[in-house]
């Protein structure tokens, strides 16, 4: 299954300070062309900030509690430090020397992969679905299961399914758009979304590593029939 | 493509579209205020972008008539247009200037964090013009890709690069003097 979009994100102590911190941290990006911004909550404790990065296709959700990017795109560009990626590990690093910064808590990351199918072929597994022992109702109009499972630290939360078009406003599943995306319109196929949870008093670019090699064999090793 | 911004924006910030963000919200048991996702700036901005995109501009293509008696334009009778891609971000490189000398400016380039890997690029000094090229200085380089083609852009603000990423200058001064440097 192609993967279409990650979410990734870091869980820290409330930063009660984020407020009068923020700003200084993020203003240098302001100089880049294609960088859209809003701020939300503004002039409360909660005041937060999303900067979309319209070119790099990713967009960085950073507030008191946490900091997020959203990326839609070809996973590999993700894999090198000096790539899209950056500047979010670069505000981290900032965020961590704010005053009133305490500690992280734990990271997570979500990913959503589709497979287009021939409609034939998808029809064919809602007539006589092979994931299923039981099937109250023989023919399906959509299917959905959902497997959990926890690993010393680590929680998973494995949804897999038909899918369509729908889909995509559901799960906005193409955020950007994008060209790489372009086939997840008008067509049909399987898909499933994971999400890995890890509690960690530190997280870098390496654990993020660990997180998407761990998604990516999990969804990997998951036949399609 | 002005539709399609729109359509991006409006999904980017929308209540419905960033129900992930939601849901790792409320993992944290913390309530958002319902206006979380339209604040009042972001409107602003809203309205500005819609008058700045209200002019009809086409960056992204161009069209010719001229060329109606090619093989394609015979089939369609219409335009040869040429698309321009848009450019990929592809590398996003902290630097400090280490020395600079003629027409040549040498970076010390972060090429991976963690495990401490940097490499030393050489520039043309004209891509410095009206920047300060003095040692120590921090700058970040930006690298853009399109099919055959590749762009450069360096930024000087210290703020976009990390001070701690790189070791410190300051020991030459210190021991340059040192007997642990003098030649017996």
């Amino acid at each position: 299954m192609k993967i279409r979009r990650i979410q990734y994100n870091i869980d820290y102590t409330h930063i009660l300070t984020f407020r009068e911190e923020y700003r200084q941290a993020v203003l240098p990006y302001f100089g880049f062309e294609n960088l859209r911004y809003g701020i939300d909550n503004e002039n409360t404790i909660n005041e937060s900030i999303r900067l979309i990065f319209m070119t790099e296709t990713i967009a960085l959700f950073i507030r008191k509690e946490g900091i997020t990017f959203l990326f839609e795109g070809d996973i590999a560009d993700l894999k090198n430090q000096t790539g899209v990626i950056k500047f979010f590990w670069d505000i981290y690093e900032k965020i961590k020397n704010f005053k009133g910064y305490k500690k992280t808590n734990r990271h997570s990351l979500i990913v959503h992969a589709v497979e287009i199918m021939e409609k034939d072929k998808v029809d064919s597994i809602l007539s006589d679905c092979p994931y299923f022992k039981l099937n109250p109702f023989g023919k399906l109009d959509e299917f959905a299961t959902i497997y959990d499972f926890k690993n010393n630290e680590k929680s998973y939360k494995f949804h897999f399914g038909n899918y369509s078009e729908k889909d995509i406003k559901m799960h906005d599943l193409s955020p950007f758009k994008t060209e790489f995306n372009k086939e997840l319109f008008g067509n049909l196929g399987l898909m499933c979304k994971l999400d890995v949870f890890e509690d960690c008093k530190a997280t870098s670019f390496s654990k993020f590593k660990s997180l998407l090699s761990d998604a990516e064999g999990i969804i990997s090793s998951y036949k399609l029939m | 493509m002005k539709k399609d911004l729109f359509e991006i924006e409006k999904d980017l910030f929308d209540g419905n579209s960033t129900s992930e963000f939601k849901a790792l919200i409320q993992l944290e048991k913390f309530e958002r205020d319902p206006n979380f996702l339209v604040s009042e700036n972001f409107l602003e901005q809203e309205e500005l972008l819609k008058e700045l995109f209200s002019i009809d501009i086409k960056p992204s293509e161009t069209e010719s008539n001229e060329n109606k008696k090619t093989i394609e334009g015979a089939v369609t009778y219409g335009s040869d247009t040429i698309v321009i891609r848009g450019w990929k971000n592809v590398e996003n490189i902290s630097a400090r200037l280490i020395e600079h000398f003629d027409e040549t400016v040498v970076l010390e380039c972060l090429i991976d964090k963690e495990m401490g890997v940097y490499e030393e690029r050489e520039f043309r000094i004209s891509l410095f013009a009206d920047y300060e090229t003095k040692i120590g200085n921090l700058f970040l380089l930006r690298i853009f890709e399109r099919q055959n083609e590749i762009r450069i852009e360096i930024h000087n603000d210290p703020e976009l690069t990390l001070k701690d990423d790189f070791p410190k200058l300051s020991f030459v001064e210190k021991f340059k003097d040192s007997s642990l440097f003098k030649k017996k």
